[in-house]
């Protein structure tokens, strides 16, 4: 008998048995639609996730500290040395001090970070476009960067209040950033910086925060940066570049290494899932293969009938495999159009709210290449065992069932 | 021989022939002698008939010359080949090509319409469906089918599914028909008509037919009858018309201790 006959008569049948093959098919269904749903929601969390992390720095950033004992710390020769490493175009030195910020007549312990403006840019920190953060030479309060937290310690509800504020900042020098008191062997010493005025305030991070220009800390006694981000001009040159620098004693890292470990994690959680997804559809198929057993011994009839009239076994064979293969097909298909709907529907419900709060567009629901793989070759073989069992299990039906009067 | 080669011969050998067949079967431990040393010919053209009560052995020995049940002994030859050598797929092959089957039970594939049905057989061979359903159509037009061949089975009557089976079992040109209680489920006009039918088949076609009935009205056009009781085969010498035909039977089954039906006994009455 011909294929395509086989084919068509299969779907017949499958067609006349509407409610039984729905039936036989829903935890298969059940299965394939969680399967599909929490893999595709884990990959578009590991991607959002993964963008944010690129976009919050640079990859072609190498972000550089101290070595692991200490004995190599970055001062500003060292700092002078890492700009001037082949590959190297552009260093933004970064050093976060703990300091007290006053604003009439209240004071407030705060984390200062002694930073250039260009570290802005490379944290993805947007700043209005006519604010410097630079030391300025003219007789007048130097500015400073603060953020919304810290505004509304200070009672400022609305961030752009604080703006054009005096205020008053002192920086804490201790042996870990200052050589001299490193030398003289003193603990800690409290130095004032002198006036400042507020030229921005910035939506980041909720915990007060200052930023003040990089030069006027170093004016101040500060010896040692917390970290230097040093840029490459070609990415390509960013291994090279890198050992250059650990060869200096230096302890470096790169975005790429935190993104392969959080995409490290997701492909666990993917890898779980997966698993979870492969056991409950074994189960679904195990569920599958009870059913198509009392179905097949609820057609012995029409099993039989086909012998007695000269259908041979490779023919009744194919006929059910192709039963199984629009089955599995269908549930399948249904499963990832049941997923995909809850997926698109959680996608829309999410980005509304995150559009709503002046976030960006994310995909939250993307079905993974490797899941769509693993589903791919899981249909295989599932196909190939159901139509296995259904081969062996018609095998043992004779003609004889067909010639049987009830 | 290969079963091919089988198909395709055309010699003057006994169409079927069995050789002391007996088939047994096992109820709870009980063995029970269902066909007891059976040995027959049928002949190219010929219409035999099977005779007999309820549990005579009939349908066991149709499933036995169908290749369908295996005998305990004995040999079932196939224009003198020994049928049950062949493989179960191999003597399908056969069955499609060469016998056509009507069982007791309306056997057929309920997704599919009385013309689909009749075409089936002839597209297991290999044939496209478009010649397949255009030859069923011409069959059934033949045979005299009153029903709607797009319709499906469930929306005929008995008579005229039973004259689609027919159909059915003639698609492939066979050698040989088996109907296996042909007349059950009809009323007597029914069975008349098609009694008239499966005798028109025999000739028009020239295909053998081999009839297993209980009903003695319908051994008229038979020009063999085998009468079976407890699985064994009696051939006697029917004379010519079927009142004497009938009453050798009666006569015979008397004589074993088996009595005929009250129903038969009314059709002899009459």
């Amino acid at each position: 008998m011909n294929i395509i006959y086989l084919c068509k008569i299969a779907y017949l049948n499958l067609s006349d048995r509407r409610k039984a093959a729905l039936f036989s098919a829903s935890g298969l269904i059940l299965g394939i639609c969680i399967f599909t749903l929490t893999t595709g929601l884990n990959s578009g969390l590991g991607n959002i996730v993964s963008t944010e992390m690129i976009k919050q720095s640079q990859d072609k950033a190498i972000m550089v500290q101290q070595s692991q004992n200490g004995s190599v710390k970055i001062d500003q020769d060292t700092a002078k040395n890492i700009g001037g490493v082949e590959g190297i175009n552009k260093i933004e030195q970064e050093a976060d001090i703990a300091g007290k910020f006053s604003f009439g007549g209240a004071t407030t312990d705060v984390v200062m970070l002694a930073v250039n403006e260009g570290y802005f840019d490379l944290n993805n920190i947007r700043l209005p476009s006519d604010v410097v953060l630079k030391k300025s030479d003219r007789d007048e309060p130097q500015p400073i960067i603060v953020n919304s937290g810290l505004s509304r310690l200070f009672g400022f509800d609305t961030p752009k209040d604080f703006l054009g504020q005096e205020v008053f900042a002192d920086i804490l020098l201790t042996k870990q950033n200052s050589r001299d008191l490193n030398e003289q062997n003193v603990d800690q010493k409290q130095v004032e910086l002198g006036k400042f005025r507020v030229v921005a305030v910035i939506e980041h991070g909720k915990n007060p925060l200052v930023y003040i220009p990089h030069q006027i800390a170093v004016e101040h006694g500060l010896t040692y940066d917390s970290q230097i981000w040093a840029m490459v001009s070609d990415p390509s040159q960013l291994v090279v570049s890198r050992i250059r620098i650990e060869n200096m004693g230096l302890k470096t890292s790169n975005i790429v290494d935190s993104l392969s470990s959080t995409r490290k994690i997701f492909f666990y959680i993917q890898m779980v899932l997966l698993l979870a997804g492969l056991t409950m559809m074994t189960i679904a198929v195990i569920s599958l293969i009870n059913v198509l057993k009392s179905d097949l011994s609820m057609r012995k009839g029409e099993i039989g009938f086909l012998k007695t009239i000269g259908i041979n076994q490779n023919g009744i064979g194919i006929m059910l495999s192709i039963e199984n293969i629009y089955l599995t097909l269908f549930s399948a298909l249904l499963g990832i159009a049941i997923a995909s709907a809850i997926g698109i529907g959680l996608n829309a419900g999410f980005n509304y709210f995150a559009i709503e709060n002046g976030y960006k567009y994310y995909p939250l629901y993307t079905i993974p290449v490797q899941s769509a793989i693993i589903g791919i070759v899981t249909f295989i073989i599932l196909n190939v065992i159901l139509s296995y069992y259904c081969w062996y299990k018609s095998k043992s039906i004779t003609a004889k069932e067909g010639m049987k009067s009830a | 021989m290969d079963i091919k080669e089988i198909v395709a011969h055309d010699s003057n050998v006994a169409l079927i022939e069995t050789v002391g067949v007996t088939k047994l079967f096992d109820n709870y431990g009980n063995h029970i002698t269902a066909v007891s040393d059976v040995s027959i010919k049928i002949e190219t053209a010929s219409f035999v008939a099977f005779y007999g009560p309820a549990a005579s052995g009939k349908s066991a020995l149709m499933r036995i010359l169908t290749g369908v049940e295996k005998p305990d002994i004995g040999e079932t030859l196939v224009k003198g080949e020994p049928l049950y050598e062949f493989s179960e797929d191999k003597r399908a092959f056969l069955r499609l090509h060469k016998f056509g089957l009507l069982t007791q039970k309306i056997h057929q594939l309920a997704y599919l319409n009385v013309e689909e049905n009749v075409a089936l057989p002839l597209i297991a061979t290999g044939a496209k469906e478009r010649v397949a359903i255009e030859s069923a159509r011409k069959l059934l037009d033949q045979l005299g089918f009153k029903g709607n061949p797009k319709k499906k089975f469930q929306y005929q009557n008995h008579y005229q599914a039973k004259i689609a089976l027919i159909a059915r079992s003639l698609i492939n040109n066979p050698w040989i028909v088996f109907l296996d209680e042909p007349y059950n489920d009809l009323n007597n006009e029914e069975s008349d008509s098609l009694s008239k039918l499966v005798s028109k088949v025999n000739l028009d076609f020239r295909v053998a037919i081999v009839v297993a009935t209980s009903d003695p009205v319908y051994l008229e056009e038979a020009n063999k009858i085998y009468l079976m009781s407890d699985g064994r085969l009696i051939n006697f010498d029917a004379g010519n018309s079927p009142v004497e035909k009938l009453k050798a039977a009666m006569s015979h089954l008397e004589s074993v201790g088996r009595n005929m039906s009250k129903e038969n006994e009314h059709h002899i009455l009459v």
